[in-house]
C-alpha cells in the first residue's frame, strides 16, 4: 500500500509493526490505517493537545509530592490506537486465562500441600526463599481457590509476530484506569476514527470486577460488603483507586477507616458506628497490609486483617503472598508449572529466560552481557534492568561483578525486538515499541478484559514503556 | 453508611467553599465602599473582625487596599485566605473523588489552581474587582455543577451542613464589622451610617431585596435585622442556621444518622438564639447577640465533629 503523507517519514526496520505487519511483509489493506490516513499531521497534534488537556482537567492523573507541592502529571496519551485483530484476541484471550489458572492452582499448592516442589519441577528454596512467599498464608482455604483475582499479564510481540509473555504482576497490578479512560478520551476526540468500526467494550470493567470478587466473598455473608483500600492519596495509582471505587459504587477506604475486632471481624467507621467488612479490594502491598504481622511501622494498613483472614472473616483480593507467582526468577518456571497443573502446553510462550542461580545458564549470561537483558529480581517498575546491547562497557563491567556477586538475584533474557506501532512523535508518525498488559478477573473463573493496556516507548529506539521511564499509553482497539 | 472520614471531608469542603466565596463577597464590597472613602479606613475593621491584625503586622507592610486584598486573596500562609480556602476545597475534594462527579472534580480543579495561579501573579488594585468576579463565578460554577450532579445521600447533605454552618458564621462576622467600625462605645453617639451598611447588604447579595422589603423609611436597625433574621433571604443568619437544622434533621429521616443528644442540645441552643433576636440589634446589644451566635455555632460545630466524624473504636 502506498503510504499517504501521515506515513510518509514512518519506517518500522526490522520490527513487527501493529499496524502494517511483519517486516518486509506485504503491508495489508489495513482499514485503520486508511482511515488514519485521512488526517493531517496538524490535526493530530492539536487533538492530541486538547486530549492531554482534557485528561489533566479530568484529573486522570498521578500525582508527583515535592516540596514545591502536589503536581499532578498525566500519562502521555498518543492518539494513533493500538489494534488487535479478532483472531490475535482469541490466542491472547485462552492464553491469559490458561495462564491465570495455572498461577492460581500454582499458589494454592504452594500454601498447601506443596506436591509441585517435592515433585522437583521447581527448586525449594526458589519458592520458599523468595521474598514473596508469606508463610503465615500456608493452610489458608481461600474462597474459589482464587489467589490471583487481578492479574495484569505483560506481553510483548517479537519480530515474527508471536506474542510472548514477559512477566505477570499478580500483586497489585494497576494501569486499568487508563485502558477504560483511553477509550472515552478516544471516543470524545476521535469519534470520526471511530464511527462504524466494531471494537470490543471496555466500559464494564467495574461491573465484571465487583462481580468476580464477590464470587470469593467469605461464605456465611449473604449480603457482602466490599471496600477497596487504598494508601490514600499520596499514592501515585491514587486517581485509579478513585476509578475503581467509583466503577464498583464501593467506598475508597484507607487503613485508618478500618478496624478488626476481637472476634476478628473487620468493620468500618461510618458516620453510624461501626459497620461489617467482608471483602476488601487492596491496593496495599502485603508488607504495609498488617503492622500485626509483617512491617510493624505500617500507617497504612489495618492490624488485625490477617486474623480475620485466618478465621475466614473477610477475603483479601489479590490474596497476601500471591508476589512469590510472579518472582522474575519464578517466571522462568512458569512453562513447567503450566503442564504440572493443567497438562496443557502454554498457549502464550515466555520469552526465552536464563536462570542465573543455574551454573550452565549463569556462564552463558556472563558470556553474553552485551547480547542479553539482565533484570533484577524481585523489583518492578522496569528499575535495574540493564539492556545488554545498548550499555556502554563500563555498565556492563559493572553488571558482572553485581551479577557474579550474587547470581540469585538475577536473570537474563535475549533482547526481544518489541513490536511498533505509528506513533504521534514531534517530527511527525514514527515507530515506537510498545506492550500490551490484559487485564485477567478470577472468581469463580476467568475473565479477560478485551485488549489491555498499551504501553508505548515515546522515547526513539527505547524498549521501556514503563510511565516511571518515559512511557505512555494509547487505545487499545480489539475488533469484533 | 458513610465514612466518618468523607462525611468530614464533605463538611469541611462546604465550609471552605462558602468560606472562599464569603471573603470574595467581602473583599468586593469593601472595594467598591472604600472608592468612596479615604484609604485604609475601609479595610482595617476587617483584620479585627478575623483578629488578623498581629499575622498581617508580621508581613510588615501598611494597611493599604492593595495588601490587605492581597492578604485575603493569595497568601498561602493565611488560613483566612481565599487562596488557602480554595485549596482546601480541593484537597478535601480530593479524597471524596469517587462519590463526586467526574464533572464536578474537573471544576473544582480547574477552580482551586486558577486562584493558587494568584499567588505567582502581581496585580494593580484596579484589576481587583475583575479577579473577584471571576472567583465567584468559579464558585457558581462548582456550587452549580455539584448542585446538579450529586447524589442526594449522607455526603451530600454533610457537605450542605458544613456550607450552612460556615454561611451563619461568615454573615455574623460581617455584621460584627459594623461594631467594630463604629459602634463600640455608645449606641446613639455615631449617626447611622448608611453608606456602611448599603455596603453590607451588598455583601450578603441582600440590598435590592431589602429595598423591596423596607420601600421607604428604613434604618440601619433594619438592615441588621433584615440580614440577620429575614428567612427568605439566602444568606441571612436564620436561613443559615435553619438550612444546618434542616440537613441534620434529614440525615436522622432519611438516612438513618442519628444525631444524639449534644448535637440536639447545640441545635435547639441555636434555633432559640436566632428565632428570639433582642429587641434592639444595634450596637453592644448586637454585638453581644452575635457573639453569642458565633459561640452556638462554634458548639454545634463541635457536637457535630465528636458525634459524626470522630469514630467509635
Amino acid at each position: 500500500m502506498a503510504k499517504s503523507d501521515l506515513f510518509a517519514g514512518y519506517d518500522a526496520g526490522e520490527n513487527y509493526c501493529e499496524l502494517f505487519g511483519r517486516a518486509g511483509g506485504e503491508a495489508g489493506a489495513n482499514p485503520l490505517a486508511k482511515r488514519l490516513a485521512k488526517y493531517k499531521l496538524r490535526t493530530l497534534n492539536q487533538r492530541n493537545k486538547s486530549a492531554e488537556r482534557e485528561l489533566h482537567n479530568l484529573g486522570i492523573t498521578f500525582t508527583v509530592y515535592s516540596d514545591a507541592g502536589a503536581i499532578d502529571r498525566i500519562l502521555p496519551f498518543d492518539p494513533l490506537p493500538r489494534q488487535i485483530s479478532s483472531a490475535d484476541w482469541k490466542i491472547l484471550d485462552r492464553g491469559c486465562v490458561q495462564r491465570i489458572a495455572a498461577l492460581n492452582a500454582f499458589l494454592a499448592d504452594l500454601y498447601g500441600k506443596q506436591k509441585i516442589l517435592k515433585d522437583g519441577v521447581i527448586p525449594k528454596d526458589l519458592v520458599l526463599g523468595n521474598k514473596g512467599f508469606r508463610k503465615e498464608m500456608m493452610g489458608i482455604k481461600l474462597a474459589c481457590n482464587t489467589y490471583v483475582h487481578i492479574c495484569g499479564v505483560d506481553i510483548v510481540r517479537d519480530e515474527t509476530g508471536e506474542f510472548r509473555v514477559l512477566e505477570d504482576n499478580c500483586r497489585t497490578p494497576s494501569g486499568v484506569s487508563y485502558v477504560i479512560e483511553n477509550r472515552h478520551l478516544m471516543m470524545r476526540s476521535f469519534p470520526d476514527l471511530m464511527e462504524g468500526v466494531r471494537i470490543m467494550p471496555v466500559s464494564d470493567y467495574g461491573k465484571r470486577l465487583k462481580g468476580k470478587l464477590l464470587e470469593t466473598a467469605p461464605p456465611r455473608a449473604p449480603n457482602p460488603q466490599m471496600v477497596l483500600l487504598t494508601p490514600g492519596v499520596f499514592n501515585a495509582a491514587y486517581f485509579e483507586h478513585v476509578f475503581l471505587a467509583r466503577e464498583m459504587g464501593v467506598s475508597l477506604v484507607e487503613g485508618r477507616d478500618l478496624t478488626v475486632d476481637d472476634q476478628d471481624r473487620v468493620f468500618m467507621k461510618t458516620v453510624n458506628g461501626l459497620e461489617r467488612v467482608h471483602l476488601i479490594y487492596r491496593r496495599v502491598d502485603d508488607d504495609f497490609l498488617d503492622p500485626e504481622v509483617f512491617r510493624k511501622d505500617s500507617l497504612l494498613g489495618v492490624p488485625g486483617v490477617m486474623r480475620a483472614l485466618e478465621a475466614g472473616k473477610v477475603t483479601l483480593a489479590n490474596a497476601v503472598g500471591a508476589g512469590v507467582a510472579d518472582d522474575k526468577a519464578v517466571y522462568a518456571y512458569m512453562p513447567r508449572v503450566i503442564k504440572y497443573y493443567l497438562d496443557e502446553d502454554p498457549i502464550l510462550k515466555n520469552v526465552k529466560t536464563y536462570i542465573c542461580r543455574e551454573k550452565d545458564d549463569l556462564s552463558y549470561v556472563l558470556d553474553h552481557l552485551d547480547e542479553l537483558v539482565v533484570k533484577p529480581v524481585g523489583e518492578s517498575g522496569g528499575y535495574g534492568i540493564v539492556v545488554g546491547p545498548m550499555a556502554t562497557k563500563a555498565e556492563i563491567a559493572a553488571l558482572r561483578r553485581r551479577v557474579k556477586r550474587n547470581p540469585k538475584n538475577y536473570i537474563a533474557q535475549p533482547m526481544v525486538h518489541l513490536s511498533v506501532c505509528p506513533t504521534l512523535a514531534k517530527d511527525g508518525v514514527r515507530a515506537r515499541h510498545v506492550d500490551l498488559r490484559p487485564f485477567v478477573l478470577t472468581g469463580k473463573d476467568s475473565w479477560v478484559l478485551p485488549g489491555g493496556l498499551t504501553r508505548v516507548a515515546l522515547r526513539e529506539g527505547s524498549l521501556i514503556v514503563n510511565s516511571s521511564q518515559g512511557g505512555g499509553s494509547k487505545d487499545t482497539w480489539v475488533m469484533r | 453508611m458513610l465514612l466518618s472520614r468523607f462525611a468530614e471531608n464533605a463538611f469541611w469542603m462546604g465550609r471552605y467553599m462558602e468560606r472562599a466565596e464569603s471573603l470574595t463577597r467581602l473583599l468586593m464590597t469593601t472595594e467598591a465602599f472604600a472608592a468612596d472613602q479615604e484609604t485604609g479606613e475601609a479595610w482595617a475593621p476587617i483584620l479585627s473582625v478575623f483578629a488578623d491584625e498581629k499575622a498581617f503586622a508580621e508581613r510588615g507592610k501598611p494597611i493599604t487596599a492593595l495588601n490587605v486584598a492581597r492578604f485575603y486573596l493569595a497568601d498561602a500562609a493565611n488560613q483566612n485566605s481565599v487562596s488557602v480556602a480554595a485549596h482546601m476545597v480541593k484537597e478535601n475534594a480530593r479524597s471524596l473523588r469517587h462519590l463526586i462527579s467526574t464533572e464536578s472534580w474537573r471544576q473544582v480543579s480547574v477552580f482551586a489552581d486558577d486562584i493558587a495561579a494568584l499567588r505567582k501573579r502581581r496585580f494593580a488594585l484596579s484589576k481587583l474587582s475583575d479577579i473577584c468576579s471571576s472567583i465567584r463565578e468559579g464558585c457558581f460554577t462548582v456550587r452549580g455543577g455539584l448542585e446538579a450532579t450529586w447524589y442526594r445521600d449522607a455526603v451530600w447533605r454533610f457537605h450542605h451542613l458544613g456550607a450552612a454552618l460556615e454561611r451563619a458564621d461568615q454573615i455574623t462576622r460581617l455584621i460584627d464589622i459594623k461594631y467594630f467600625r463604629f459602634d463600640r462605645e455608645d449606641d446613639d453617639a455615631t449617626p447611622p451610617d448608611v453608606a456602611w451598611w448599603n455596603m453590607l447588604l451588598r455583601s450578603a447579595s441582600a440590598y435590592h431585596a431589602f429595598q423591596r422589603r423596607h420601600p421607604v423609611n428604613a434604618d440601619p436597625e433594619d438592615a441588621a435585622r433584615f440580614i440577620l433574621c429575614d428567612p427568605h433571604l439566602p444568606l441571612s443568619l436564620n436561613s443559615a442556621a435553619h438550612g444546618a437544622f434542616y440537613q441534620i434533621d434529614r440525615l436522622e429521616r432519611d438516612l438513618l444518622v442519628r444525631p444524639g443528644p449534644d448535637i440536639n442540645r447545640a441545635v435547639a441552643a441555636l434555633r432559640d438564639r436566632v428565632e428570639a433576636p433582642p429587641a434592639r440589634l444595634t450596637g453592644r446589644s448586637l454585638h453581644r447577640f452575635i457573639d453569642q451566635v458565633q459561640r452556638e455555632i462554634i458548639a454545634l460545630a463541635n457536637a457535630v465533629n465528636e458525634r459524626y466524624f470522630s469514630p467509635a473504636q
